[in-house]
Order: structure tokens, then C-alpha cells, then sequence
């Protein structure tokens, strides 16, 4: 896994392509607010292996780098961005990419399942700019601070 | 709740015309619904008129803005559509 080939990336790409003609039909629109939430997603899924890039040559390594890149999950991920979004524990650009993500999730979950909600070609635009630079300063925080995040949002506790 | 609803919209647009300046802030409206997760959310919409484009960075002051006055309505989670009124007049044309 090398930063050039982060999932997270080439949703964002798909996205822009989607956004880049001239003509955008409302399912075109659609699913790129989908791929900007997926972007997102993978991202924090990215982070949470981070440490372990380097260690996938063997079985059982893949097999634990697989099973932690697929902990997060959709609503827990909400609740605990919220955690982090309200607090001041993570540096400000952490806090921001919370706060973007659950913003993603909900205009996610709008795109792909309310048939009666109406995308607008503006508003997606100005969803693809803030996730690049949510992405991008999400990618330049301190490492420490990422996976502290990813494990955050990404890992159940006994309670949860 | 209407009263809470008709503050945090006026907040909302106070704070809307602090950052983007007063003559780029079209219209602001708040809608409150809960989603699948019982998360009470905000759906706000700012609507702008595009000479000047938004950038990343005065969207993201907002949506901290948006995040410290949602704290005040059951600790709800803000989401916002920025969108420009051009959008808005090609549809009312349609």
C-alpha cells in the first residue's frame, strides 16, 4: 500500500470526473455524493491499518489487515465524530474532518436511498471542494493524532 | 421548539454574513428531522449568490459555527448544503 494507491483517492477521482462534464442527470449527482462519503469512509479505514503498511507479506497479516480495515461502521462512526467534533482533544484539522464526515454520511444516505430529495450540481461541488481539503488535511495531520482518530471511530469498546 | 428553530436560523445567518459578507448571503433556512441513528440533525441551507465562488476554507468556518449553535438544539449535528442561487433560478425556470 503506497499513497498513491489509497481507495480514498481514487473515490475523490471518480467523483470529480463525475462532476466535470457540463450535463449532470440527478443520478449522475447522486452518486457522486456517494463517492464523496465513501471517500471519506475509506480514508479513516486506511488509517486504521496505517500501522501495520509494511507488515502484509503474510497469510495471517493480510487476514489482520483485512479484518481491521472493515471495523468501521456507518453509526458508530457518527456517534464517536460527534465525540470528537464537540471535543478538543484531536488538533483542529481532525475535528473538521468529523465534522465533514458526518455531514458526508447524512447526504449519503439522502442521495442513495430518499427518492424524493432533489441533488443540486452546486451544492455537490462545494461537497467534492470540501472533501478535498478535508481529505488533504486529513492525509498532513501528525500520524499519532490520525490513527488516535481511526481508532476512535473505528474500534468498538465493550459497551458499544 | 418553533421559537428555538426561528433563533438558531437567525444565529445562522448572523454568522452566515460574518464570514461570507452580507452581500453574498442570499438565504439561510433550517429544517430539523432525525435520522436512522436517533441523531437529531440540522439541515441547513445557505444560499449564496456566485460572484465570488466559496471557498473550502470560509465553508469549513461556517460549518464550526454551524457545529458550536447546533450544541444549543439537542446537541444536534449540523449539515449543510451551500448552494448558489443560480441553482435556485434554473429550477424555479424549469
Amino acid at each position: 500500500m503506497s499513497p498513491t494507491s489509497r481507495l480514498s483517492d481514487e473515490l475523490l477521482e471518480v467523483a470529480r470526473d463525475r462532476l466535470s462534464g457540463s450535463i449532470h442527470s440527478e443520478a449522475n449527482l447522486r452518486r457522486a455524493t456517494s463517492d464523496l462519503y465513501y471517500a471519506v469512509f475509506h480514508a479513516v479505514s486506511e488509517a486504521l491499518v496505517e500501522p501495520l503498511v509494511g507488515h502484509t507479506s503474510g497469510e495471517p497479516f493480510k487476514e489482520a489487515y483485512v479484518s481491521i480495515y472493515r471495523q468501521l461502521d456507518h453509526g458508530l462512526a457518527e456517534k464517536r465524530c460527534k465525540i470528537v467534533a464537540q471535543g478538543k482533544e484531536l488538533p483542529e484539522e481532525i475535528r473538521r474532518f468529523a465534522k465533514h464526515m458526518t455531514s458526508m454520511k447524512e447526504k449519503r444516505v439522502q442521495a442513495d436511498y430518499h427518492p424524493l430529495e432533489t441533488m443540486q450540481v452546486s451544492v455537490v461541488k462545494n461537497d467534492l471542494q470540501m472533501t478535498e481539503a478535508r481529505l488533504k488535511s486529513f492525509w498532513e495531520a501528525p500520524p499519532g493524532d490520525r490513527t488516535a482518530f481511526a481508532y476512535f471511530v473505528g474500534l468498538k469498546n465493550q459497551r458499544d | 421548539m418553533m421559537s428555538d428553530m426561528q433563533e438558531i436560523t437567525n444565529e445562522l445567518r448572523a454568522k452566515a454574513n460574518e464570514v461570507f459578507g452580507e452581500s453574498r448571503v442570499s438565504d439561510l433556512s433550517v429544517t430539523r428531522t432525525v435520522n436512522q441513528e436517533g441523531s437529531v440533525i440540522l439541515r441547513i441551507t445557505l444560499t449564496y449568490s456566485s460572484e465570488v465562488a466559496l471557498t473550502a476554507e470560509e465553508m469549513a468556518q461556517f460549518l464550526d459555527l454551524a457545529w458550536s449553535e447546533a450544541q444549543n438544539v439537542e446537541s444536534a449535528i449540523p449539515v449543510v448544503d451551500f448552494l448558489d442561487l443560480t441553482d435556485v433560478t434554473n429550477i424555479a425556470a424549469e
